[in-house]
């Protein structure tokens, strides 16, 4: 899962750059497939699914096997090391010159006693978080050879995965609890090499084992130790659980002559089952419950780095909320190709220059403004007498409009049209161009004065609109001005 | 039948503005020039496409009045209209000269519910009768949208006048209109036929599902951003007697400019959830957003003051001591909290001017490495968050007709972080004391994106609402 999960992380990254409608939309159809499921079984199901379709997901794939690989082959090599440093250990811890006989509370202080101390340690600093002890739980863990591997392989793969104790929330829980599956993959390495040594040792050589204490130590209190120390097997293991008359036995000092008789000696290898299921039991058995507890918090962490990724979330979120879609054809068609705006007339001044008296039509449309008002500002600003002042509308049809201009002077040499600039020009004031121009010829000047709310020169855009509008005519004689008070 | 509204009227009135505002689409063309839309363009709302309700933009009319007197040429009893209309297109789709009414019709003819938007700001003018006439003839349900484009007002003449064509007629500032006036127009729909309202009900549910989603995977994006930003270190060997200052500066830098871009990330992310990707950020200097996170101005401007800082890092240190005495029983008489107050208040005071812890670390092979980072300023996270609470307000009202760039005044801001409710401050405040301890967890993360979408949720409801 850890490959998956690895890969879904940095795919996710990746998808980033996919339009968010189009994520949205993959998504959301996918999720609709995976309804009821767990969320971690809808990512993974999300992933089966999208995976066939992305080709480019090759180099981030590699990146979680390669990952998932190299802690199958730490946790090998790993168990490997301690294997053999537990033959190394408790082939001194076993080491037996006949003279006197293996002292027990070496050999299992070495075996299960420090060992033990370790594991306490772990417990009490990696698994139950102490507020304030960062200090000393970064010191212990820096003596962890889990974390050692960690770093090499954070190295080794220039991945950011195992440097833990960084507050970097899920991430760090599965840092710690990687390493600790790397150390009790070490541990129990120990505990098999020092087990397997130590019955070789007892198959193949001959051992002797005693206690020696210089305390005022009985040895029924030694007893009462051993008895409790073997309660877990004593009922099926009886030759495990050594009795009374052996730890009396077994007492030596090394000031007594002579060495031992050998019928004590061989009585003294009688220890063998109850050293190799106490190293069993209280070495090899916590790290396999640990190591078990340690994965099933490595699963949880590594569900957890899954789910607690920002992109993931996004993701479930994407995968179970109804898909609301606004979106619709925004393509819009060829707009038409835009056109030089007319020139416009530098300014009314030059305009006036050339006006003469009685020449002028004066044309309302659509009630831009009053005629009376058309009528005074163009003799005002432009010095033009009008001989004909008319309003014509829309509202008025064709023919309507047509009478109304045949009561005008048909060799009219210029048109003043004044017009709400406010409202684009429509196809139908261009169709109501083309009456005029039908009426009065095409050497007439028309020339556009589109207004604004308050009856002088129009706004820049407005202008530009009429301008551009107009300029699609391609009519020479047309001009738009601005109607300057 | 799926409720289907064409967006019918006038060129340049702002119907593409309104679809785009109600369609969330940023895409749609908007423009001046008479002429933009130039064919019906179909935006259908789904639910896990099931089709709820379809916008048909339009483009405006051109010769109504030939049209017109096309209708009533042929006019025969009331009731044949609709079919009059429907002919008129059959008979015209191929005539260039009604391109744009054939375009307009065709889905009002079909059966769409008709919504015919104005511009208020312009005065009424009676040549808009000849559209309202056509419209009447087509025999189907009819809103009036007053829409605002420039600053004048003249929404009573248009009234007066709509109120003679239209069943309904609404004013609808299309490039100002927040979310909920934009809920309250779509439930207005269903008032055009009782038998649209279920599916414009579900629509309006899963809209205000949606908005409320959104709001959430913004604050996970901000609490994310957070989080990054807070542990973001830059590490670099130190040589063998190599000057510290140089190289701690220039690792500053880098600290700092991997922080904007990890916030402009974060900007990015939140503007895509409100399908806002083409949002530009207008670059001024009166616009705050684009004050630079490191410098005082910003600080001041988005995060706490040196005084809030303390009360908050003190409410917080407090809660904290609090658990020691809770594990004594009490027996602690509350020292505690009195200690925890004093050291988070302490903290808060004597660290709010410095950036970034500097540390020089050992390596194993000799020689030493220096580590700047991660921001240790008690004010920083505040200054993150209060950045990103403004943008995020920005973009959350942004109209998707609305096609300038967002800015942030200043009168818009006014240090909103010290405005927030005490009991959320004094939350925050002791998640931002978790995240830069180790014990930060994902589970930290989430319930600071939690605190976030509370915050977010106060500062939409502090936006004023446009008209």
């Amino acid at each position: 899962m850890l490959a998956a999960v690895l890969d879904i992380r940095s795919w996710l990254e990746e998808d980033r750059h996919t339009p968010f409608a189009e994520r949205l939309h993959r998504d959301r159809k996918i999720g609709r497939t995976l309804n009821g499921r767990s969320a971690v079984e809808q990512v993974l199901g999300w992933w089966r699914q999208v995976l066939p379709t992305t080709a480019q997901v090759s180099t981030a794939n590699a990146s979680g096997t390669k990952v998932e690989h190299a802690c199958t082959v730490s946790a090998a090599v790993l168990l490997l090391l301690g294997f053999l440093g537990g033959v190394a250990v408790s082939g001194a811890a076993f080491a037996y010159q006949g003279q006197y006989p293996v002292n027990l509370f070496t050999l299992l202080g070495v075996l299960v006693g420090l060992p033990l101390l370790f594991l306490f340690a772990t417990l009490l600093m990696l698994l139950w978080p102490l507020h304030g002890a960062g200090g000393l739980r970064s010191a212990l863990a820096g003596l962890n050879l889990g974390r050692w591997v960690g770093s090499w392989l954070d190295r080794a793969l220039q991945v950011d995965l195992f440097a833990t104790f960084q507050p970097s929330g899920a991430q760090s829980g599965f840092a710690r609890w990687q390493l600790l599956v790397f150390s009790q993959w070490l541990a129990i390495g120990f505990f098999l090499g020092a087990l397997v040594l130590g019955f070789l040792l007892v198959a193949f050589t001959d051992l002797a084992f005693g206690w020696s204490t210089t305390l005022d130590l009985k040895a029924e209190r030694v007893f009462d130790w051993v008895r409790v120390a073997a309660m877990p097997w004593a009922a099926w293991l009886p030759s495990a659980t050594p009795d009374l008359a052996l730890v009396e036995t077994s007492r030596y000092f090394r000031l007594e002559q002579g060495g031992m008789p050998l019928s004590r000696a061989s009585v003294l290898g009688t220890w063998w089952p109850f050293i190799l299921a106490t190293v069993a039991f209280y070495g090899l058995l916590p790290r396999l419950l640990l190591m078990a507890f340690c994965y099933w918090r490595l699963r949880h962490a590594v569900r957890r780095m899954l789910l607690d990724d920002s992109e993931v979330t996004a993701l479930l979120d994407r995968l179970n909320s109804p898909m609301v879609s606004l979106e619709g054809s925004a393509e819009e068609g060829e707009l038409e190709t835009p056109v030089a705006p007319l020139p416009a007339m530098p300014s009314a001044r030059d305009y006036a220059g050339g006006a003469t008296d009685g020449d002028a039509v004066i044309v309302v449309w659509n009630g831009a403004v009053s005629e009376e008002t058309a009528v005074a500002w163009a003799r005002r600003v432009l010095g033009a007498s009008a001989h004909t002042s008319l309003s014509l509308s829309v509202l008025q049809d064709e023919s309507e409009q047509r009478g109304l201009l045949e009561s005008c002077r048909a060799s009219a040499s210029r048109i003043l049209l004044f017009t709400k600039g406010w409202e684009p020009p429509l196809l139908e004031f261009m169709d109501f161009l083309g009456l005029l121009r039908e009426h009065f010829g095409s050497d007439c000047s028309l020339t556009i004065l589109p207004l604004n709310l308050q009856k002088t020169g129009v706004d820049p855009d407005d202008r530009q609109v009429w301008s551009q509008a107009l300029g699609r005519l391609r009519d020479p004689r047309l001009y738009v001005m601005e109607a300057v008070s | 039948m799926i409720p289907t509204f064409a967006v019918v009227g006038h060129p340049n009135k702002g119907k593409s503005s309104i679809v785009a505002t109600l369609a969330e689409d940023e895409r749609i063309l908007i423009g001046p020039t008479p002429g933009t839309t130039r064919s019906a363009h179909r935006h259908t709302f789904s639910i896990d496409d099931q089709p709820r309700y379809v916008l048909v933009d339009t483009p405006g009319f051109q010769r109504p009045r030939a049209v017109l007197d096309w209708l009533e040429a042929r006019a025969g009893s009331a009731s044949e209209r609709p079919q009059l209309v429907a002919r008129f297109v059959e008979e015209h789709a191929d005539d260039p000269r009604f391109h744009d009414e054939c375009e307009l019709l065709r889905p009002i003819i079909e059966g769409a519910g008709i919504l015919y938007v104005v511009d208020g700001s312009k005065p009424y003018g009676p040549e808009y009768e000849l559209e309202m006439q056509v419209l009447r003839w087509t025999g189907r349900p009819r809103m009036a949208l007053i829409n605002l484009i420039g600053s004048g007002d003249y929404v009573e003449a248009w009234r007066q006048a709509l109120d003679q064509y239209f069943s309904i007629v609404r004013v609808f500032n299309a490039v100002q209109a927040d979310f909920s006036r934009r809920l309250a127009l779509l439930r207005a729909f269903a008032e055009l036929d009782e038998n649209w309202r279920s599916a414009l009900d579900s629509a309006v549910e899963a809209l205000t599902a949606e908005r409320r989603r959104r709001l959430e995977r913004s604050a996970a994006e901000i609490a994310d951003c957070l989080v990054a930003c807070l542990t973001l270190t830059e590490r670099s060997a130190l040589g063998e007697g190599g000057a510290q200052q140089p190289m701690e500066e220039t690792l500053t830098r880098r600290l700092q400019d991997r922080i904007r871009r990890r916030e402009q990330d974060a900007r990015d992310r939140v503007q895509s959830l409100y399908r806002h990707q083409a949002l530009a950020r207008e670059e001024s200097a009166s616009d705050l957003l684009a004050t630079d996170i490191f410098t005082r101005e910003g600080w001041e401007l988005f995060g706490l003051s040196r005084t809030q800082l303390l009360v908050s890092g003190a409410l917080s240190g407090a809660v904290a001591g609090g658990g020691v005495d809770v594990l004594l029983g009490g027996a602690s008489l509350l020292l505690g909290a009195g200690i925890g107050a004093l050291v988070g208040g302490a903290g808060a005071w004597f660290g709010s001017d410095e950036l970034a812890k500097v540390k020089v670390l050992g390596q194993r092979l000799g020689g030493s490495v220096l580590q700047v980072g991660p921001v240790k300023a008690p004010n920083f996270p505040w200054v993150l968050l209060g950045r990103a609470v403004a943008h995020h307000g920005l973009v959350a009202e942004q109209n998707h007709a609305r096609r300038e760039a967002i800015s942030l005044a200043l009168s818009e801001t006014q240090n909103f972080m010290g405005t927030l409710p005490d009991r959320l401050r004094r939350e925050l405040a002791d998640l931002f004391r978790k995240l830069s301890t180790d014990d930060a967890d994902g589970g930290i993360q989430r319930a600071l994106a939690m605190l976030i979408a509370e915050a977010l949720a106060l500062e939409n409801d502090k936006t004023p609402a446009a008209d």
